[in-house]
């Protein structure tokens, strides 16, 4: 055993894996049962280049496919990644809502022992398939459906709203139209929509910055309801080190001031610190390398970040796939 | 299926525990298995957890609110002992709230830490939305509600009229009341944890429940409405059936990378938070803060803040600033005298946390690590370091039963150096 601490050449660099290995880990050590199993975690991807970070992409999307995930891709250059509500909106696009909402529906028919058919969910079709008074059924499932969101606290409170009416939508009893659903499915994604009709599904508040995070987080724990194994949130951060914007003919996208770099960083560092709100979830986030050692840019910048990525402790032989931080086909980084 | 692929609740537990571990991020299942190896600074917290409905004055008892200043290094065990007292204080039946001081909750901003305080609250059964589960859960008839209103009226008469008048009317309007507003309601709730509340909607109310002429509206800046909700909160949560409110706030040494003027402002509301409201007796509130134990020497004397912050504060020569002044230097006297030091690990603690670790590990992978060599224990070395250390090696021998890992150390320390970013408030 040796230990050293190196003044002179502040290396901030273990080994390096290739995409297509380290994906596969994932899919392994992740995605087959952590995830499944409720757990969470978050990781800082750094690939050599635009090529390298391609190639890790559909590696790890195919890893999830494998496993029955969700893969979701945002990257910087068109999600404004340093606001958790725009963040929460991107992945709400690509969750099917329905899905949930059914999911929930068969579990509140479950719960009360009148388990419905596949494509048979509304109150009428349930209690023809059971012999059952459909007013009856209706109310026995309505308070079945209250119980499992309405005293769900891991849920925030619009969101067990919301998700309840979605759910209603399925009743077929005209407690929530086809409309309304659509009004609901609107607001999670960040849709502009009138506070008057989100009144009348008792959601008396937009989404945002105050409340995006526990939305987010609470994303993968209902994927989980829906029989998929988790969500993987694959987030590509290249655009952070960009720090000269190019000519406006030449612009694409979005561009980020120092400032709003650190915000993004701040973002993750608190998606690092509620790992174990993240059930269900795995936060992918890819850097280039100089993102690793700038100290303007990168994360010399923003040292609460840093100190919980970093590898100030590795082995001098190998890389830990475990490791907060992981190195793609890239060189070592060093900083002075 | 291999014991890697059975899943317990257990084994969900540990296996988090070993994740946030690797980022040097406490974790509850950790500090449960680890414990603190901190007994004196847990004794004065399990003090102020029982002494919470006493008075704080009088002879023999501390004046102002309960509240603790605990220092260390960087990596040496702040945040954990932070989540283990957050522990105790959960076991004690207290909402317990973290807030890591950053870009996004600048200390000097009260508004904004109140924001984070309540956003980050969890009650002792694990519910989030603790304001409005602690509301939902309120009894006008119990004795905690009516201590509540004897409060208000009494040593809390000098509130903003704004917690009385949605008092009244969450009472008039709540339950099986005719004409319940249920957005109406969920606004007082709102404006209660922080957001604001529209006064032609408050006014609306008032004239409809009849009690247009019992109150006039004073303005309020929302500083001091975020200050005045610090007051008002914890007699809400305690009447809601809780045993009150502890806040830890951690990384409260980010302050001396803002600029001048703000690090003037954030020793300021250092010092409130500590402090409290003079004559405030009784208040079911607990506050906790953990800063690094170099940053007297580093700003407080390496920036001179100690000598020159107070006079370029009252150069300004406002009533304000003047106030802030004062209240700055409270905030650098409590930093200079009132830490109280982590005790560092000694070999004993480290021979038990390694063990400790080597059973997590073990119980998170289903497998029984062997014993690996980790860091030179050297004085200069960090808890966090140590810990990681080891993790790693055991996933690394995990991977390759037949490696043997060699492991390097990169020191990461903090500094001081101004960030002009974490002034900006403009995202």
């Amino acid at each position: 055993m040796t230990t050293q601490a190196r003044p002179e050449a502040v290396v901030l660099g273990g080994g390096s894996m290739s995409s297509g290995s380290y994906a596969e880990f994932l899919g392994e050590e992740y995605l087959a049962t952590y995830l499944p199993a409720g757990g969470g975690s978050v990781k800082l991807v750094v690939t050599g280049d635009a090529d390298v970070a391609d190639r890790f992409e559909r590696s790890l999307r195919a890893a999830a496919e494998r496993e029955h995930a969700l893969m979701v891709s945002l990257s910087a250059e068109t999600t404004k990644v340093q606001m958790i509500d725009q963040v929460f909106f991107a992945v709400a696009r690509q969750i099917d809502w329905d899905q949930v909402a059914v999911a929930i529906v068969d579990s509140a028919y479950d719960n009360i022992a009148v388990p419905a058919a596949p494509g048979r969910r509304t109150v009428a079709e349930v209690a023809a398939d059971h012999d059952l008074d459909p007013r009856e059924l209706y109310r026995s499932v309505r308070r079945a459906l209250e119980h499992i969101l309405l005293t769900d606290t891991s849920l925030p409170r619009e969101l067990r709203r919301a998700l309840l009416r979605l759910a209603q939508a399925h009743l077929g009893s005209g407690d929530v139209s086809s409309a309304e659903a659509l009004v609901i499915r609107g607001w999670l994604t960040g849709e502009r929509v009138g506070l008057r009709e989100l009144r009348e599904a008792m959601i008396y508040a937009r989404i945002g910055r105050h409340n995006a995070r526990t939305m987010l987080t609470s994303v993968g724990r209902l994927l989980l309801r829906t029989g998929v194994s988790g969500l993987v949130l694959h987030c590509d951060l290249t655009r952070l080190a960009e720090a000269r914007r190019p000519p406006i003919p030449e612009r694409t996208g979005i561009y980020y001031t120092k400032a709003a770099v650190l915000d993004a960083y701040e973002l993750l560092r608190q998606l690092i610190d509620a790992t174990d709100d993240l059930v269900g979830m795995l936060v992918v986030a890819v850097v280039p390398p100089e993102l690793v050692s700038d100290e303007r840019r990168g994360l010399p910048a923003y040292a609460a970040l840093q100190l919980r990525v970093a590898d100030e402790v590795r082995d001098r032989r190998r890389t830990n796939p475990f490791a907060s931080l992981v190195r793609l086909e890239v060189r070592l980084e060093a900083v002075r | 299926m291999s014991p890697e692929h059975q899943w317990s609740e257990g084994r969900l537990a540990r296996r988090r525990a070993v994740e946030a571990l690797r980022s040097g991020v406490p974790n509850a299942d950790a500090v449960v298995a680890l414990g603190s190896g901190q007994d004196d600074i847990e004794d004065r917290f399990t003090r102020l957890l029982e002494d919470v409905d006493g008075p704080r004055s009088g002879p023999g008892s501390p004046a102002g609110r309960a509240s603790m200043l605990l220092g260390a290094g960087f990596g040496e065990g702040k945040s954990h002992l932070l989540t283990h007292l957050g522990q105790l204080a959960t076991s004690a039946g207290f909402v317990v709230s973290t807030v890591v001081i950053s870009k996004e909750t600048p200390l000097h901003d009260p508004a904004k830490v109140l924001r984070a305080a309540v956003e980050s609250a969890v009650a002792p059964d694990g519910a989030r939305d603790v304001v409005a589960e602690a509301v939902a859960a309120l009894d006008t008839d119990s004795p905690g509600y009516a201590e509540l209103l004897r409060w208000l009226r009494g040593p809390g008469r000098d509130m903003n009229e704004r917690f009385d008048a949605t008092l009244l009317l969450h009472q008039r309007l709540s339950g099986d009341a005719p004409g319940a507003d249920e957005e109406f309601l969920d606004s007082i709730v709102r404006f209660w944890s922080g957001d604001p509340l529209l006064m032609p909607s408050l006014r609306h109310q008032l004239k409809a429940a009849g009690e247009a002429k019992s109150f006039s509206f004073s303005p309020v800046k929302a500083r001091d409405l975020a200050r005045q909700r610090l007051r008002f909160l914890p007699r809400l949560l305690r009447a809601g059936g809780h045993a009150g409110w502890v806040v830890l706030f951690d990384e409260v040494e980010l302050i001396g990378r803002y600029s001048l003027l703000q690090r003037g402002r954030s020793y300021a509301e250092l010092a409130r938070w500590l402090d409290g409201n003079p004559g405030d007796e009784g208040e079911p509130l607990i506050t906790v803060a953990a800063i690094t134990d170099d940053f007297e020497t580093a700003v407080l004397s390496g920036k001179n803040d100690r000598e020159s912050l107070p006079g370029r504060l009252r150069d300004k020569q406002t009533e304000e600033y003047a106030e802030m002044a004062a209240l700055a230097e409270v905030g650098m006297r409590h930093i200079e005298r009132d830490l109280l030091p982590l005790v560092p690990p000694n070999q004993e603690e480290l021979d038990r946390t390694y063990r400790t670790l080597r059973q997590l590990h073990g119980d998170a992978y289903g497998w029984e690590p062997p014993d690996v060599p980790g860091l030179e224990q050297l004085g200069a070395t960090r808890m966090r370091q140590y810990v990681r250390a080891w993790i790693n090696e055991w996933d690394l021998v995990r991977l390759d039963p037949g490696y043997r890992p060699v492991t390097d150390m990169v020191d990461l320390p903090g500094n001081y150096r101004e960030l002009a970013e974490l002034d900006d408030d403009t995202s």
